[in-house]
C-alpha cells in the first residue's frame, strides 16, 4: 500500500493542483462567457423552482438553453455550489474546479493500477496539476472537463472492476453520467466502454453476476435519452458542427473528377463520396494529434487555451513521444488500453469542421500526460543505466527547464491572458448589469445591444432574476434551427432594433462603437486593457 | 532471381521518371525556365543570363539560384535543345541514379544481417522509392533539390564503405560539396548531417584518423567559396524567406514586452525575450513537417509539390513508418542512429523558412521514409510469420494506392494546377513571334509574375544579345525590359489607347470581346488565362 511518504507527496501534488487552480477563481477567465451564464441560470433555476430556463420540470435528457440543448450533467452537478455560494462566477465555475482537481488524484490511481509504479503515478498526477489544459478548462465552467474526470475515473473503475465485480456497474455509471454531461462524450462512452470489454474479455466474462446487474443499470439510465436522441433538434445540432452535412466543394470536386474519367467504374471507385469524406474525416480527426497544436500553439479559440502557447508544455513533446513508442513496443493489454483511448477520444471531435479542437476531446486526458510520464521515467532508466555519472544533472536539467516554462506560462496566464483576451469571454455583462440596475428605475424601459452576444442571460444571471417571472413575461420566438431569440423580458429589450419603437425614457445599453453622436452617455464600461467596451446612455423618444 | 527483380525496379523507377517528362508537369514554371535560359546561356556564350562569366550563383531574378543544377543543363540543351525535356532531364536522370545509390546504401547499411532480411529490406526500400509520389514530383521537373538530395545519399553511401575502402572518404567529401552546391537546404543539412555520423562512427573514425582529416579538410576546401559567396549577394535568398523576420514575428511580444516593463515585471521582460520567440517559430516550423495532413492527405501548399489529392506520401505509408520505426529501434545501435539522425535532421534547413511544411526545402525526408517504410514491411512480413497467407493483402493494398496515385498524376493533377505551372507562355509566346512584325511595341502583363523569363526561353533570344542589355548594378523586378517587349501590369483604361501594340494581359486586366482581340489562352481546367490584344 501506501507509504507515507508517497502519501504526502500525492497530497503535495493534490494541493498545487487546487491552489493553481483556486488561485484568483473566479476573476480570471475575467468575465463569464455565454455558456457559462446559461449554465448558472439553469442550474439556479433547478434549485428555485424545479425547473429549467424553459420551464421544463427536472429535465434529463436534456436543457433547452439557446436552444442549443445543453446536456444536463454540468447543470445539475452546479446546482449544490449555487446553493452554498449563490448564483457568480464561483458557483457556477465550482464543479469544474473540483473536476480538474480530481482528475490529478485519478490519474495517480490510473497508473498505480496499471503499472504499480508510484513514481509514474506521481509523476502523471503532477503533470496534470500542471497542465494547461487542464488549468485552462478547470477554471471555467466547462461541461467537457467534468466530462473527462468522469470518463477517466469510468476507465479506472472498469479496470477495478476485473478484481472487485462491483466496480463494474460503477464505471457504467460513470460511463453514463459522461455521457449526459457533454456531447461528445455521448460517442465517446460507448466505444469506449465496448472496446474495454473487448480488451479485457477474458476477464469480463467472468464477472456474469455484475454484468447483468450493470447492463439493467444501464439500460434504465439511457431510456431518458432516446426520445431526444431520435429527435430532430438533436439532429440538428449535430449537422451544424458536422464536416458530413453541407461541405459542398468535396462533393463537388468528387463530382469533377468522376466527370473528367468519364464517368467510368475506376473514376466512380477512386473519387466516390464515401473515400473523399473517409480521407476529410481523417484529416481533421489527425488534426488533433497535429504537434503544433498539442505543444506550441494550443485551440485557435481565445477561450480554450492562451494564444501561444500549447495544449501541453514543449518539453513535453520528447517525452510524450518516447511513452508512446515505449507502449507501442510492448504492446500488453494495459498498454494497447491507454493508446486506444488516446486514439478513441478525438472520433468524434473529427467528424466537426473547426479542428483540432481542445474542448471537444478533453476526455483525452490524463492520457497524454501519462504519455509524457512514461517517457520522463524511460528516460531516467536509460540514463541510471548507462551514464551512471550524469544521473543527478537529468532531474536538475528537467526541473529547470520546467521551472522556466512553467513561469513563462503562469505569467501569461495570469498578467497577460485576463487583460488581452477579455473580449473572447464576452468582457463588460457584469459591470453592464450592476449599472443599469442602479439605474434602472428611473426609466420606462431598458434597451441593450446584442453586440456582444446573448445579453439576456447575464441580465438573468447577474440579477438571479426568478424564472416563474421570466417564463411570464418574456417575449421569445423559435428559429427553423430550433435556437431562442429572447427579444424582451420586463423593462428589458434586447436589440438596438428596438430603439424606434420604445417610447419614453429609456437607458441604454451599446457597444462603444453603436454610439449614435448626440446621444447622453451617462457612463462607459471599459475592458481591463482600457479601450471602452461599452456606454450606457439616456434617450427619450 | 534478385537481380532481375532489382534490375526491373531500376527500370520502373526509370520509365516513371522520364514517361512524358515534358508534358506532365503541364508546363514549365519560372524557376525552370530561368534554369534552362541560363544554361543555353552558358552553353552559346558561357556566361549568364546578367553576362557574369562562369558564375558561382545563378542570379536569375534576384534569388541567386545554387548553380549544379544549370551547370548539369548545359550538355541536356546542347544535346536536346531548349526545350521542357532537356531542362527537366538533368533531375529525371539523377532522380534514377538516386534509386540505384539507395539499393547500394541499403545493402551497405544491412551488412551481416542474415540473408532474408537484407533482401527484403534492400529490394523493397529501393522500390518505394522508386514508386515514391514525392521523389517522382520532384524528378520529373527542374528543382535544385533533387540534385542536391542525389549527392547527400550518395555522400552518406561512400561514408560508409569509407570504413572498409579508407579513399571513399575522399568521395564522401567530393559528394557531399557537390551537395553543397546544388540546393540551399543542403547547406544547412549537410554539416548537422555531417556532426552526426561523426558522433555516431567516431570510435571507427578515430582508427582511419589520417582519411578522417583529409576528408574533412577536402570538404572545407571544396566548400569554401560558397561560404565566401553566403557572406555576399547570395545571403539575400535567405533574408527574404527566413521565418526569422524580426518585423512580422516580434509584434506581439514586443507588445507585451512594453506592457512587463511599465510594470517593472522582471521575469516577465525575460519570457519575451526574442530568443525564444524565435526558438518557439522555428519549432513551429519543424513540427509542421511531421504533420498527418501534410504527409499523408493533402501535401503542402503549392499546387506545384505534389499530386492533388495526395499527401507527399502513400496512405499505407502512414501504418509501415510507425512499424518501421519499432523495427529499427530493436536495430544495431549505429544503423538505427544514422537513420533517425537524417530523420530528424531533414526539416531543419525547412523549419527556418516560412511557408512551412515546404516539400521541396524538406526534400530530404527521401529516402529515410522509403528506408523505415521498408523496415515496417519487414516488420509485418516478420509479424504475420503464422498466418503468411495473408500478406499478399497487404500487397494489394499497396498496388491499389499505387494506382490511385498514377491516375490522380496524370489524369487530374495537369488540369487541376496548371496556373500553378504558369501554364500559357508557350502558347503566348507562338503567338508573339506571328505578330511581333507588325507591332512597334509588345507589353506583357506582370500579374503572374517573371514574365519575361518566358520569352527568353521559348524565342529563344539569343543571349549574347540580351546580356548587352544589362550593367552589373541592381536589376529590379518590373524593369527587366528589351527590345520591343515592356513588362508591367496593365491599366486597361489608359493602355486601350496604345497603338501598334500587342497588349497581352489577364482576363482581370482586359475585359473580354474586346476589339482587337487575337486570341485567348486557356489554362488546361477551360479558364481564361491570357488574353492577346492588337492595337
Amino acid at each position: 500500500m501506501l507509504s507515507n511518504r508517497k502519501l504526502f507527496k500525492l497530497v503535495l501534488i493534490l494541493l498545487l493542483a487546487l491552489s493553481l487552480r483556486l488561485f484568483n477563481f473566479g476573476k480570471n477567465p475575467p468575465s463569464l462567457s455565454e455558456d457559462e451564464a446559461s449554465l448558472g441560470y439553469n442550474s439556479y433555476t433547478i434549485l428555485t423552482a424545479g425547473k429549467g430556463e424553459h420551464g421544463e420540470v427536472f429535465p434529463l435528457d436534456k436543457f433547452i438553453a439557446f436552444g442549443d440543448y445543453k446536456p444536463p450533467g454540468y447543470i445539475y452537478a452546479a446546482v449544490p455550489s449555487i446553493a452554498v455560494f449563490g448564483l457568480n462566477e464561483i458557483g457556477v465555475r465550482l464543479p469544474s474546479l473540483i473536476s480538474g482537481v480530481l482528475l490529478s488524484l485519478v490519474a495517480y490511481l490510473l497508473v498505480i493500477e496499471m503499472f504499480g509504479n508510484p513514481s509514474i503515478a506521481l509523476l502523471s498526477a503532477f503533470l496534470i496539476a500542471v497542465s494547461p489544459w487542464s488549468i485552462q478548462f478547470s477554471r471555467a465552467a466547462f461541461e467537457s472537463n467534468l466530462a473527462a474526470l468522469l470518463n477517466a475515473t469510468a476507465v479506472l473503475f472498469f479496470i477495478k472492476s476485473r478484481k472487485k465485480g462491483f466496480f463494474l456497474p460503477l464505471s457504467v455509471i460513470l460511463f453514463i453520467l459522461a455521457f449526459y454531461t457533454f456531447n461528445a462524450n455521448r460517442i465517446i462512452s460507448p466505444i469506449l466502454l465496448f472496446t474495454l470489454e473487448l480488451l479485457f474479455l477474458k476477464d469480463f466474462i467472468k464477472n456474469i453476476k455484475w454484468i447483468i446487474i450493470s447492463v439493467f443499470i444501464g439500460i434504465i439510465m439511457l431510456l431518458p435519452s432516446y426520445s431526444f436522441l431520435s429527435s430532430r433538434e438533436s439532429k440538428v445540432r449535430f449537422q451544424e458542427v458536422s464536416i458530413f452535412s453541407y461541405d459542398i466543394d468535396k462533393l463537388k470536386l468528387s463530382n469533377e473528377r468522376i466527370s473528367t474519367d468519364g464517368n467510368s467504374i475506376i473514376g466512380k471507385i477512386f473519387h466516390n463520396r464515401r473515400l473523399v469524406f473517409s480521407l476529410d474525416f481523417l484529416k481533421h480527426y489527425t488534426d488533433n494529434f497535429d504537434p503544433k497544436f498539442l505543444f506550441l500553439r494550443g485551440d485557435g479559440n481565445q477561450r480554450l487555451s492562451v494564444p501561444g502557447i500549447g495544449e501541453m508544455f514543449v518539453w513535453e513533446i520528447i517525452f510524450y513521444t518516447i511513452g508512446i513508442f515505449y507502449l507501442l513496443r510492448n504492446p500488453n493489454r494495459n498498454n494497447l488500453l491507454l493508446l486506444l483511448w488516446f486514439l478513441i477520444v478525438p472520433l468524434p471531435a473529427g467528424t466537426a469542421k473547426e479542428t483540432p479542437h481542445a474542448l471537444r476531446i478533453a476526455s483525452i486526458l490524463p492520457v497524454p500526460q501519462i504519455f509524457s510520464a512514461l517517457g520522463i521515467w524511460q528516460v531516467s532508466l536509460f540514463i541510471r543505466k548507462y551514464y551512471p555519472r550524469i544521473k543527478i544533472y537529468f532531474p536538475l536539467l528537467l526541473l529547470s527547464v520546467f521551472i522556466f516554462n512553467f513561469y513563462y506560462y503562469l505569467h501569461n496566464y495570469f498578467v497577460h491572458y485576463p487583460v488581452e483576451f477579455s473580449r473572447a469571454w464576452q468582457y463588460g455583462y457584469k459591470e453592464m448589469t450592476q449599472k443599469i440596475k442602479e439605474r434602472e428605475n428611473n426609466y420606462d424601459h431598458v434597451l441593450v445591444s446584442r453586440s456582444g452576444g446573448r445579453s439576456y442571460i447575464y441580465f438573468l444571471f447577474y440579477n438571479g432574476y426568478p424564472v416563474s417571472d421570466y417564463l411570464r413575461n418574456r417575449i421569445a420566438t423559435r428559429d427553423w434551427w430550433g435556437l431562442w431569440d429572447v427579444a424582451s423580458f420586463g423593462k428589458y429589450y434586447f436589440d438596438l432594433k428596438y430603439r424606434s419603437e420604445l417610447k419614453g425614457k429609456i437607458l441604454v445599453a451599446e457597444g462603444a462603437d453603436e454610439l449614435v453622436s448626440g446621444e447622453k452617455v451617462l457612463d462607459t464600461i471599459s475592458y481591463p486593457k482600457g479601450d471602452p467596451a461599452y456606454k450606457i446612455v439616456e434617450i427619450t423618444r | 532471381m534478385k537481380k532481375i527483380i532489382i534490375l526491373s525496379i531500376f527500370i520502373l523507377a526509370f520509365i516513371l521518371r522520364f514517361w512524358n517528362l515534358g508534358n506532365n508537369p503541364p508546363s514549365l514554371d519560372w524557376d525552370e525556365a530561368s534554369l534552362g535560359y541560363n544554361a543555353y546561356s552558358l552553353l552559346k556564350t558561357g556566361k549568364d543570363e546578367y553576362g557574369k562569366f562562369l558564375p558561382l550563383s545563378i542570379r536569375s531574378f534576384g534569388d541567386y539560384k545554387p548553380p549544379l543544377y544549370t551547370y548539369l543543363d548545359v550538355p541536356a540543351v546542347a544535346l536536346f535543345g531548349l526545350n521542357e525535356f532537356a531542362v527537366r532531364a538533368p533531375s529525371a536522370v539523377f532522380g534514377v541514379l538516386e534509386v540505384i545509390v539507395l539499393y547500394f546504401l541499403l545493402k551497405e547499411l544491412l551488412k551481416g544481417e542474415e540473408d532474408k532480411k537484407k533482401n527484403i529490406i534492400s529490394l523493397f526500400g529501393t522500390f518505394f522509392l522508386a514508386i515514391s509520389p514525392w521523389h517522382i514530383q520532384f524528378s520529373r521537373v527542374a528543382f535544385e533539390a533533387n540534385i542536391g538530395l542525389f549527392f547527400v545519399t550518395l555522400g552518406v553511401f561512400f561514408f560508409l564503405i569509407g570504413f572498409r575502402k579508407n579513399k571513399y572518404f575522399i568521395l564522401s567529401s567530393v559528394s557531399f560539396a557537390l551537395s553543397i552546391y546544388s540546393y540551399h537546404s543542403p547547406r544547412l543539412i549537410v554539416p548537422l548531417l555531417l556532426l552526426a555520423l561523426f558522433l555516431i562512427y567516431r570510435k571507427k573514425m578515430f582508427g582511419k584518423l589520417k582519411y578522417s582529416v583529409m576528408a574533412a579538410v577536402l570538404l572545407f576546401l571544396l566548400v569554401f567559396p560558397v561560404i565566401k559567396d553566403m557572406t555576399g549577394g547570395s545571403g539575400a535568398r535567405l533574408n527574404s524567406v527566413s521565418s526569422l523576420n524580426p518585423n512580422e514575428r516580434l509584434g506581439e511580444s514586443i507588445k507585451l514586452l512594453s506592457m512587463d516593463k511599465e510594470d517593472g515585471d522582471i521575469f516577465g521582460v525575460i519570457t519575451h525575450n526574442r530568443r525564444v520567440v524565435y526558438g518557439l517559430t522555428v519549432l513551429a516550423g519543424y513540427l509542421d513537417h511531421f504533420n498527418f495532413d501534410f504527409l499523408f492527405l493533402d501535401g503542402d501548399g503549392p499546387g506545384r509539390h505534389h499530386a492533388v489529392g495526395m499527401g507527399m506520401l502513400y496512405w499505407w505509408d502512414a501504418v509501415f513508418v510507425i512499424l518501421g520505426i519499432l523495427a529499427l529501434l530493436r536495430e544495431k545501435k549505429e544503423t538505427k542512429l544514422t537513420v533517425f539522425s537524417w530523420f530528424l535532421l531533414a526539416p531543419v534547413a525547412s523549419a527556418f523558412t516560412t511557408g512551412t511544411p515546404h516539400a521541396v526545402r524538406a526534400l530530404y525526408f527521401l529516402p529515410v521514409y522509403q528506408i523505415i517504410t521498408a523496415y515496417g514491411l519487414y516488420f509485418l512480413y516478420f509479424l504475420t510469420r503464422e498466418k503468411r497467407k495473408y500478406f499478399p493483402i497487404v500487397l494489394i493494398f499497396l498496388v491499389l494506392n499505387f494506382f490511385y496515385y498514377l491516375h490522380m498524376y496524370y489524369i487530374h493533377t495537369p488540369p487541376e494546377v496548371s496556373d500553378w505551372w504558369q501554364y500559357g507562355y508557350k502558347q503566348v509566346v507562338e503567338e508573339v513571334k506571328k505578330e511581333e512584325p507588325k507591332v512597334d511595341k509588345i507589353l506583357v502583363t506582370y500579374k503572374y509574375d517573371q514574365p519575361y523569363v518566358f520569352f527568353l526561353f521559348y524565342y529563344p533570344v539569343d543571349p549574347t544579345w540580351y546580356q548587352n542589355n544589362w550593367g552589373s548594378g541592381e536589376v529590379l523586378r518590373a524593369e527587366r525590359n528589351f527590345g520591343k517587349f515592356e513588362f508591367r501590369n496593365i491599366n486597361w483604361s489608359s493602355d486601350q489607347n496604345l497603338k501598334k501594340t500587342l497588349i497581352i494581359g489577364t482576363p482581370d486586366e482586359i475585359p473580354d470581346q474586346t476589339p482587337g482581340l487575337i486570341k485567348n489562352i486557356y489554362f488546361l481546367n477551360g479558364q481564361v488565362a491570357f488574353r492577346i490584344v492588337e492595337r
